[in-house]
């Protein structure tokens, strides 16, 4: 959690589920293979770098479309997130796969060109003014060229030195990265493979991932309350709302998020936003009684908004107060690390 | 997430979702029967056929 430089430590967990990743990625590149020879009819004949050219090309389109449903899933059901802690393992296999297609593909068709693989790759068909026949080698090759940012940046070390607001902001190209993927299987494998299976594939890879990143983006997000301060205080709710452990999210009109959480008979209220990548700290809980973030596991201290030593990261953190049983938060931020005195639930209202 | 960061999102997928849509359309719409391969000369494709 701090923001030095350190190497990336792999848990058991971590462990076993690279190498579950690992195992998928070869059962999925040889059981395409069998499936592909399976199904190619008389007349057809496939090189096994064809083969593979599309085995890989296949799966990089799959594991994006996954990676991509990971995020609104996590909000649907706590299964997701062990999913989330390690999406960018994900994306980075994602980056790999799609340079061997690349390459598979720039070697096995522009190769043997005059003129530079790469150079050929891009030159050799002009045709931007057609659909069926429209270079879509440059929509996978910018695409590639995103996944490769995202890969090479993936690391705590450049989310500390960017800054969580400039490093999301990177990270956020992937669904421009998504939306030219799709372009360049819709304007390259469907238009001349004939084999339904490629268009369900894609049609219903999109249409989940755009039906879940809209239901993401304008439902599952909103806050549980929007308030306007009546006498500069925010109203809560009654105490008796908030779940042992468990936050409200506020959101006052024009400001930051405020997570109001209740751990026993104490009402704190804190950021809503993650110092790590932004993280909606509301929507975690309290684990060995400190706030933990439910997209990577940081934590901060609720009573003063600072993770735990030896780390070093702060949040701002705000007054509360009950009256007659009803929450209320000041929503002027105190600066990041301020301890706050909680406020006491009553017994009566537990 | 961030205020920014939520916002921006949204205005993403306001502009990807009716994008992946169209592009999915006219790529099927425009789908040729049978593949047509322009550097082949026509003899060839007639052949082929």
């Amino acid at each position: 959690m701090a923001h030095g430089y350190k190497a990336v430590t792999w848990t058991p967990f971590k462990k076993r589920f690279d190498a579950w990743m690992l195992a998928g990625v070869a059962v999925y590149l040889t059981g395409f293979s069998a499936a592909s020879s399976l199904a190619t009819t008389d007349g057809e004949s496939f090189t096994p770098v064809q083969m593979l050219i599309r085995a890989t090309g296949t799966l990089a389109f799959l594991m994006l479309t996954f990676i991509l449903c990971i995020g609104p899933m996590a909000r649907l059901t706590p299964r997701f997130k062990p999913l989330l802690y390690n999406r960018r393992h994900l994306g980075v296999t994602t980056f790999l796969i799609a340079l061997v297609h690349a390459g598979l593909v720039t070697l096995w068709y522009h190769g043997f060109s005059d003129i530079n693989p790469i150079v050929s790759l891009l030159v050799s068909n002009p045709r931007y003014d057609s659909i069926s026949g429209f270079p879509f080698e440059s929509l996978g090759l910018i695409a590639l060229l995103i996944l490769f940012l995202m890969a090479a940046t993936s690391h705590d070390f450049w989310n500390a030195n960017l800054g969580p607001g400039l490093w999301k902001a990177v990270h956020m190209s992937v669904y421009g990265a998504y939306v030219l993927l799709v372009a360049h299987v819709a304007l390259g494998a469907i238009q001349f493979e004939k084999h339904p299976a490629y268009v369900v594939l894609l049609a219903s890879g999109a249409a989940i991932v755009t039906a879940l990143q809209l239901y993401s983006a304008f439902f599952a997000s909103g806050p549980d309350a929007k308030t306007r301060p009546t006498d500069g205080w925010l109203e809560v709710g009654s105490a008796a709302d908030i779940p042992d452990s468990r936050a409200i999210i506020l959101e006052p009109e024009g400001a930051e998020r405020i997570a109001v959480f209740r751990n026993g008979n104490k009402v704190h209220a804190v950021s809503n936003v993650c110092r790590h990548q932004g993280g909606p700290l509301g929507e975690g809980r309290i684990i060995d009684g400190c706030i933990t973030c439910p997209w990577h596991g940081f934590q901060y201290r609720p009573e003063d908004g600072r993770s735990p030593e030896p780390f070093t990261e702060r949040i701002s953190t705000y007054e509360t107060q009950i009256r007659d049983g009803i929450i209320y938060v000041n929503p002027r931020p105190l600066a990041p690390g301020t301890p706050v005195t909680p406020s006491l639930i009553e017994e009566a209202v537990r | 997430m961030k205020r920014a960061h939520r916002t921006a999102h949204r205005s993403i997928w306001i502009i990807a979702a009716p994008l992946l849509v169209c592009v999915l359309i006219a790529a099927l719409a425009c789908r040729q029967e049978t593949p047509l391969n322009d550097t082949l000369p026509g003899v060839a494709v007639a052949e082929a056929h």
